[in-house]
């Protein structure tokens, strides 16, 4: 199976050689780019696929608008991480405040260039501008909800959730769409939301099994799986409750991992939450298996989603 | 309804042998279900579907 990441790899690097001409600027800009690179890239790996499953037929096309939505996605992931500060690691939570947030500004800025040089036709360009900002506006929303931890319970966390991650999953795909010339297609963003929101209840049973900074019980997050459990405590397990009251500290529930993870069991949360994503992401096979054009074209997509590319040479 | 589903499930020790009480269960709820336990059983990499790597 083809691996499309390499190709978009290079375009970003090549946009950044091209266009920062800052020293400074540029040793950030790689420094940043080649640390998401050690990760499995997904959404411009999509908006390729989907280009060439339409019938688009221009590598420039294909490559500069992968590399568009990466950079887009990279500076979405700096900033979230600098909202959320929970990844300590990453370089751009150890650079400098403002650098740090400039690069993140700065990627944005490129990734609107890389699609207007992407040597498509100003008609079929335009669209597929509109359409991206419109879904960018759509998840900024989504951010903003999830930055206020807003979710109270399952329906109104799957809104955050449908206007955050789903929506960048359903801009990558239409992006591929869109610049064969079609227009906007209904079929395509319904899988590609569905896709997206099995993604994010599969990264919050990640995020509960894991007893880190990026644990969501411990950072006293509203997910789908902390709002089940939060709303069926037995007596012994009030200390979860109490927790997210403030009424424990964090350095207390630190201390209470092995209690944690035997009420994820006993309770039938991780249960659930692989429940929700099979229902999910049944519902995505079978409307992607409706749409002609990508029936049967499941393995390619699951091969970018799982991050698994053969002889991709990348540390997965 | 599904939660409610699996709230029973855990209370009875997820007795796997006995089918889940369907009231409220949808079709494709019941299937991801099913699915959902099947992983359970298997224990596949601690729950990590190896979906989103």
């Amino acid at each position: 199976m083809e691996d499309f990441a390499p190709l978009i790899r290079q375009e970003m690097k090549q946009f950044a050689e091209l266009y920062f001409k800052d020293e400074k600027l540029l040793y950030y800009a790689n420094l940043f780019m080649e640390r998401k690179f050690t990760e499995p890239m997904k959404f411009g790996p999509l908006t390729v696929l989907h280009y060439r499953l339409f019938g688009g037929t221009s590598p420039e096309a294909a490559y500069h608008a992968g590399a568009s939505i990466e950079l887009f996605i990279l500076a979405s992931d700096i900033l979230d991480d600098l909202q959320d500060q929970d990844a300590p690691h990453q370089p751009w939570s150890q650079a400098p405040l403002p650098i740090a947030l400039h690069l993140a500004t700065v990627f944005m800025t490129l990734s609107q260039q890389a699609l207007t040089e992407c040597g498509l036709e100003a008609e079929i360009v335009l669209p597929v501008i509109d359409m991206m900002n419109k879904q960018l506006l759509i998840a900024a929303n989504g951010q903003m909800a999830d930055l206020g931890n807003l979710a109270t319970d399952e329906a109104s966390y799957l809104s955050i959730v449908q206007h955050k991650s789903a929506a960048l999953l359903v801009l990558a795909c239409m992006t591929g769409v869109m610049l064969t010339g079609r227009e906007w297609h209904a079929g395509v963003a319904e899988y590609a939301e569905q896709l997206g929101i099995a993604a994010q209840i599969e990264n919050d049973r990640r995020d509960l099994l894991r007893w880190d900074e990026k644990n969501d019980f411990l950072q006293r997050k509203k997910t789908l799986l902390t709002l089940y459990l939060l709303e069926d405590l037995g007596e012994r397990d009030q200390w979860v409750a109490d927790y997210y009251a403030c009424r424990i500290n964090e350095t207390e529930a630190l201390g209470m991992q092995e209690e944690f993870e035997q009420l994820c069991e006993r309770s039938g949360t991780m249960l659930y939450g692989s429940a929700m994503f099979s229902l999910y992401f049944n519902r995505f096979q079978e409307l992607l298996g409706n749409i002609p054009e990508t029936a049967g074209k499941i393995q390619e997509i699951m091969a970018i989603v799982s991050g698994k590319i053969a002889n991709s040479g990348i540390p997965q | 309804m599904l939660k409610e589903t699996i709230r029973s499930l855990a209370s009875n020790g997820f007795v796997v042998g006995a089918q889940p009480q369907l009231a409220g269960v949808s079709a494709a709820e019941h299937s991801a279900l099913q699915d959902a336990l099947k992983n359970q059983q298997e224990k596949k990499g601690n729950y990590q579907l190896a979906f989103w790597g």
